[in-house]
């Protein structure tokens, strides 16, 4: 590719992505106030989600979510 | 990365598109570095007056000037402010005279979320409110709650992200060591 | 006597638990409260219907769960500790035989069982509630049969203003000793080792909107077949066998919306899965969070689960021609799963008590592709829990 283009691509993708993430105002510490709530939290009851998961990994094929992972269980 | 010879060599101005594309760039990462320049220990505490709760007559920094001021930037939801205030009154009351004063800023965009805070964390020290976020955006904030200790020049001398429990140590001991330092004419 | 070894690691229940709490820098939280919180549980299966052979009331488990979080060192390190105790009991699918017909007939194990499984585990986490974090977990689960111990660390790091990034690895070494060994001539010791790595980046988006998208990658290495199940080969009823080896590698995206005006948050995830065996599986689960006033929270969820069967998965193989690898075991068919379940949460100061009840309900036509081979023995469930918790906000 020649450089010029590969500037220019470089160039609009970068762009393109800083412009996309503060494309309204990128959100200030103080303007927090929704995002604090407990019910916007990834996991807002973790020890529920805990339970559901072991529920859900003893009964199905995948190994459950995102995070450590590990064995524990002859059943899977 | 190419293997393409690239153009001719030698003296050509730098071309317009990547002219543009460097401005372009500049502005994003401008725009993408947020609002301006974080206010750190050594600068001047920028200075603002906003309408005080409980009270007709605004309050301002410069209203405070000769004294050792704590700034608070808080809100309703702000967990760690629950732990901190009452500490923060807890400190202002235990210091003899009136060198020392807390002026807390409170960002909530309503005023009812603040007040409901303080019926349940009551404080003696002075609440301000800026809903707009317009101090905030001067001092640069980077997270919430974030607080500064300006000494008696207006100069700021200590800046505390979030809050631990040892940070009123900290604030004792500086207090202390301002309270000896002369006050320059301002 | 037969059962499953429905246990999985505490790690992994520890490990849901240590996702950033908050999304990424919505306030630096040093909260020197201790938090509590108290789960009990009762999982039922449905009994089984169609052609079978034994008892067919299945699984039932009674478990409780007690977490403690608290902040030490004036704030500089956070500690958890999860404590989880579990009663197992009732029959499980042991294999699958054909009929005069060649239909499947599942033939679950014989009397029903009682085993307990207990696990506690540990994560420390450095400079807690600050977007800078670094967590380490160590956890250890011990039942009659099975014992599994782990360790892991992750980090969360702000790259920008509105962008996470956390990462982490975590190790596994797991020992099964199957009961009645000798009795039905099953191996008397095994071992397996699970690696895992995962990688996630969490943008706010807006105000209101926070979305973050993850990969991890396990990989299992030992023995990873379930001792207790047999197979039908042709004229012979063998042990099962799997293979020795499994790489699973899954992505993840979630999205928080919230409702701030009328005190509602909208949760959407979305999981897709990939194995070495040939599994693939598709999870999305949808939440909607509403408050009610006074302390009232309702949380409605529903979720879809898919998969498409092991390569190795078979109900029974009538004229087998030389597999190495053979499972009748329902859990790696194809086969998809709905699940509804209802929250009430109630607020007192810094109490709150909550109840929930979950209905799930799995069949091959749930499946995004329905085909392949029968997987009999699919499994309908009920779970009620309750809950307490101290230190609320």
């Amino acid at each position: 590719m020649r450089p010029d283009l590969l500037l220019r691509l470089t160039c609009a993708l970068a762009c393109g992505a800083a412009l996309a993430a503060c494309a309204t105002k990128p959100v200030q510490p103080w303007e927090r106030a929704h995002l604090a709530r407990w019910d916007m939290r990834w996991d807002p009851d973790s020890a529920q989600t805990a339970m559901k998961q072991h529920a859900y990994f003893s009964k199905e094929g995948s190994s459950g979510t995102i995070g450590a992972a590990g064995g524990g269980c002859g059943c899977n | 990365m190419s293997s393409h010879a690239s153009n001719s060599p030698a003296a050509k101005p730098v071309p317009r598109p990547r002219r543009a594309a460097v401005a372009m760039l500049a502005a994003a990462m401008l725009l993408a570095a947020g609002i301006g320049h974080a206010v750190g220990v050594g600068e001047r505490a920028p200075d603002f007056r906003l309408p005080q709760l409980g009270k007709d007559a605004p309050l301002g920094l410069a209203d405070l000037h000769g004294k050792i001021v704590f700034v608070d930037f808080w809100a309703s939801w702000c967990s760690p402010c629950r732990e901190a205030m009452p500490q923060y009154e807890k400190l202002r009351a235990s210091l003899p005279g009136d060198g020392f004063a807390i002026l807390a800023v409170n960002v909530d965009e309503t005023r009812a979320d603040a007040e409901k805070f303080l019926a349940a964390h009551p404080v003696g020290y002075a609440i301000v409110l800026d809903p707009a976020g317009e101090v905030p955006k001067a001092y640069g904030l980077v997270g919430m709650p974030t607080s500064y200790l300006i000494d008696r020049n207006g100069v700021v001398r200590w800046r505390g992200q979030g809050f631990k429990s040892v940070d009123i140590d900290t604030l004792r001991q500086e207090i202390d060591k301002l309270t000896k330092e002369p006050v320059h004419a301002s | 006597m037969l059962r499953p070894s429905a246990s999985l690691a505490a790690l992994l229940s520890a490990a849901a638990a240590l996702l950033p709490a908050t999304p990424a820098n919505a306030a630096d939280s040093d909260e020197a409260n201790t938090h509590a919180s108290y789960r009990f549980s009762e999982y039922d299966e449905g009994a089984l219907h169609g052609s079978v052979v034994g008892d067919p009331r299945r699984y039932r488990v009674l478990s409780q769960q007690l977490d403690v979080d608290t902040k030490l060192d004036g704030g500089a390190w956070g500690l958890k500790l999860d404590a989880t105790h579990e009663v197992m009991s009732g029959s499980s699918p042991w294999f699958v035989a054909p009929d005069a017909q060649l239909r499947p007939v599942q033939v679950l194990s014989g009397a029903t069982i009682r085993d307990h499984r207990s696990a506690l585990s540990v994560a420390l986490t450095q400079n807690p509630g600050t977007s800078a974090n670094t967590t380490y977990t160590a956890s250890y689960s011990s039942e009659r049969d099975y014992r599994a111990a782990a360790i892991g660390v992750e980090r969360s790091q702000p790259l920008d203003a509105a962008t996470t990034l956390g990462y982490g690895g975590s190790f596994s070494h797991d020992v099964i000793e199957p009961t009645d060994a000798a009795l039905y001539n099953r191996i008397t010791h095994a071992t397996k080792n699970t690696a895992s790595t995962f990688a996630s980046l969490a943008w706010v988006l807006d105000r209101d909107s926070v979305l973050q998208a993850g990969v991890q990658v396990n990989l299992g290495h030992g023995y990873l077949t379930d001792p207790y199940k047999l197979f039908t080969y042709g004229a012979d009823i063998l042990a099962e066998r799997r293979p020795d080896r499994r790489v699973e590698a899954a992505g993840l995206v979630r999205y928080r919306r919230s409702y701030a005006q009328i005190d509602a948050a909208l949760h959407l995830d979305y999981r897709y899965a990939q194995d070495s065996w040939g599994l693939t599986s598709h999870t999305i689960e949808a939440s909607w969070y509403q408050g009610l006033g006074h302390g009232w929270r309702l949380v409605p969820t529903l979720r879809w689960y898919s998969q498409s069967a092991a390569r190795f998965y078979a109900p029974f193989l009538a004229a087998p021609a030389g597999q190495r690898y053979y499972s009748s075991d329902y859990r790696l068919g194809t086969y998809g799963a709905f699940s509804t379940s209802i929250n009430i949460r109630k607020a007192i100061g810094r109490w709150e008590v909550s109840l929930g009840a979950e209905r799930y309900h799995s069949a091959k036509g749930l499946a995004l592709d329905g085909g392949g081979a029968a997987v009999p023995a699919l499994v309908d469930s009920t779970r009620v829990w309750a809950g307490l918790d101290f230190g609320i906000d």
